[in-house]
């Protein structure tokens, strides 16, 4: 009989394969770690082109910034602070131009992303560089997570290498960057939280009182509403802090993960534009999708890609048919159909009582009304800044209410095939079983 | 082979491991306050970290920036004498506050670093001051008078840069936007203050009338425009 040794020995052995089989070979956040790349792109376009109707006076030779000098002896600066050289200087346009370009065409093309995020990395932080005073916290983020990336496999489909040594290393690497950028993120509210517990203002909830009362970090509407209002101050440094501390933790369980994240973006979203810390607050929302599971993720790019179509239906006894009208002048994309009978099973929709439905091309799934309208908007581009809108209306219930008086005159209304033309001029056809 | 590639996985995914152990490490020792690991390793983290994985999350803790530093000026022309202090960065902030979504704030970061820095270089000096002083000297003294130390703060390239600023504001220019100042009159001398806001009190939130609770003035001499000679 081996003693009890032996056996943990195996055991540990074992779960040591397991463990090194997940590092090696298996790439488990692969669309996580796309969408994280295409949403972290727009948002440091967004910081960019922001910045750029004061091009000068932000990176220009004569902005207001103490620069350190570049050092032709250190390597760093040759590849970081190129853009700080005297004789390029003057050129820093191009540093600019040259990473919103690369930015566009890693996301649209989405080839050789190693190289495009190793290319907008040295530009990024060459800029960062050039004005460290504008480099807040966010930003900060968002400079170590480009160095994260460049071991990350951000191209949404697995190591592509024949040889299997080397994919393995590639992978695990991968996986491992994947882990640091998570970790990252919790080092940030972790150190966040340990410090504010030691200041005498957040222990006694005064913090925000003060903090809203500097010209930089507030609003005037603001402002008055926490002289007028002081006991917000204590809610909101509370809150801040329990979220700050709680949030290293409940992140990393599935049941309080989206509670977490759902209040991580209610924090920052007012940081941006209560503290009018506008990119500091959305690139810490931006963070959150690494904590999202490849299925959330994909249910994320399929629910807004242009190429996944959605069938638009109206019932003709409705006054719904401007809308459509209006539907089909926004959709610049061509996500939207307006089908005819050959697409759309007939039964499914005979004496069914609708104003408005829309049918998912891909997996078949029906939405009606005002849900049919939610769904429309984010398959519109120009209509998505709407979509937050319409959560909220529709979660306290008032969309439903506001679609109703808005396109019904009276009540609900059937719809007989009869209704729909083009369902007439086509013979009868066996039930299409791509729609439910 | 199969064997081979299962000793090859466990030795990569140990260095793998390590590797980011290693990091967390150095991030977590580079982070912490003063301590026993840091005393012992803080070189090494800073020498790992720097410049590359620079980072600060003080984010507003411990002790958050709770008053205004702003600079103001006024110009001295030949025409109509000294015109009134005001902040160059008045319109930039009406306009951060309508506009959220804009470079505004990043702008009030850069111009608003010129007062900060200021300040911050001026309260080192009269820290220093008062500590080469012999003990019991009281602010009054002579020694580390605050014209005295604006005086000594004259040579510093931050001064320089707080002149050239106040300089281009007295020719018309305004931060992140064109000016209403008249630039066609001649500029005969610049000056510029270091003005430091203080919020309200807790106890003093009901007084309608008052915004700040105290305003501290560090006044610079004024400055002959065309030679930047000091007056």
């Amino acid at each position: 009989m081996p003693a009890p040794i032996v056996s943990h020995f195996k055991n540990a052995l074992r779960a040591l394969d397991r463990f090194s089989t997940a590092l090696t070979r298996q790439e488990k956040y692969l669309t996580t770690q796309k969408l994280f790349r295409n949403l972290f792109y727009a948002w440091l376009s967004v910081h960019t082109i922001l910045l750029l109707p004061f091009h000068r006076e932000v990176w220009g030779p004569e902005a207001f910034v103490q620069r350190l000098p570049f050092d032709s002896h250190s390597l760093y600066d040759w590849i970081f602070h190129l853009a700080a050289h005297q004789k390029i200087q003057n050129y820093y346009l191009i540093f600019v131009l040259a990473q919103l370009s690369l930015m566009v065409v890693a996301v649209i093309s989405g080839v050789a992303p190693r190289l495009f995020n190793s290319l907008i990395c040295a530009i990024t932080i060459n800029l960062n560089n050039l004005t460290p005073v504008i480099v807040d916290g966010g930003t900060n983020l968002a400079q170590l997570i480009l160095l994260y990336m460049l071991l990350l496999n951000t191209s949404g489909k697995p190591v592509r290498v024949t040889w299997l040594p080397l994919r393995m290393g590639l992978t695990a690497v991968s996986n491992a960057a994947f882990f640091l950028c998570r970790l990252q993120v919790v080092i940030v509210y972790l150190c966040s939280a340990i410090l504010k517990l030691s200041g005498p203002l957040w222990q006694s909830g005064m913090a925000l009182y003060y903090i809203f009362q500097t010209d930089s970090y507030t609003h005037p509407l603001l402002y008055r509403l926490i002289r007028t209002y002081p006991l917000l101050s204590l809610v909101g440094s509370y809150f801040t802090l329990a979220f700050e501390a709680l949030f290293p933790l409940l992140v990393w369980f599935r049941k309080t993960r989206a509670t977490m994240l759902l209040l991580g973006v209610v924090l920052h979203l007012g940081i941006s534009f209560g503290m009018g810390l506008f990119t500091f607050g959305v690139v810490m929302c931006v963070m959150y999708t690494l904590f999202l599971t490849d299925e959330t993720s994909r249910g994320i790019v399929h629910f807004f890609s242009l190429q996944d179509r959605l069938y638009v239906i109206a019932n003709p006894r409705v006054r719904i048919q401007w809308l459509l009208g209006w539907l089909k002048r926004l959709d610049w994309g061509g996500a939207l159909d307006f089908p005819t009978a050959t697409d759309v099973d007939r039964s499914s929709l005979h004496s069914r009582d609708f104003s408005l439905i829309a049918i998912d091309a891909t997996n078949g799934v029906m939405y009606e009304d005002v849900y049919a309208l939610w769904r429309i908007t984010a398959k519109l581009p120009v209509l998505l800044p709407l979509l937050p809108v319409f959560g909220l209306l529709g979660y306290v219930g008032f969309a439903q209410l506001l679609y109703r008086f808005l396109f019904r005159s009276s009540g609900r209304s059937s719809l007989m095939t009869e209704d729909i033309p083009e369902f007439n001029r086509q013979p009868d056809r066996a039930p299409d079983r791509r729609m439910r | 082979m199969k064997a081979g590639y299962a000793v090859y996985a466990r030795t990569l995914s140990g260095v793998v491991v390590v590797a980011a152990v290693t990091h967390l490490l150095m991030t977590a020792v580079y982070l912490s306050p003063p301590n026993l690991l840091k005393k012992d390793l803080g070189d090494v983290a800073s020498w790992y970290m720097l410049p590359l994985f620079r980072q600060n999350w003080r984010l507003f803790g411990p002790a958050p920036s709770i008053t205004s530093t702003k600079l103001a000026v006024r110009c001295n022309t030949v025409e109509h004498g000294w015109s009134s202090w005001r902040d160059p960065l008045e319109t930039l902030y009406a306009k951060h506050f309508y506009y959220r979504i804009s470079g505004h704030s990043k702008l009030i970061y850069i111009y608003g670093q010129i007062a900060l820095v200021l300040e911050q270089e001026f309260q080192r000096m009269l820290a220093e001051c008062k500590v080469s002083t012999s003990k019991g000297l009281e602010v009054g003294r002579p020694q580390c008078a605050f014209d005295r130390i604006t005086v000594q703060l004259e040579q510093s390239g931050t001064y320089a840069m707080a002149k050239r600023y106040a300089q281009q504001v007295c020719e018309g220019w305004s931060p992140g936007q064109g000016s209403a100042f008249d630039s066609t009159a001649r500029i005969d001398r610049i000056q510029f203050k270091l003005l430091t806001f203080y919020p309200l009190q807790y106890s003093e939130r009901d007084q309608s009338g008052k915004r700040w609770s105290a305003v501290k003035e560090v006044v610079f001499r004024p400055v002959d425009f065309r030679t930047s000679t000091v007056n």
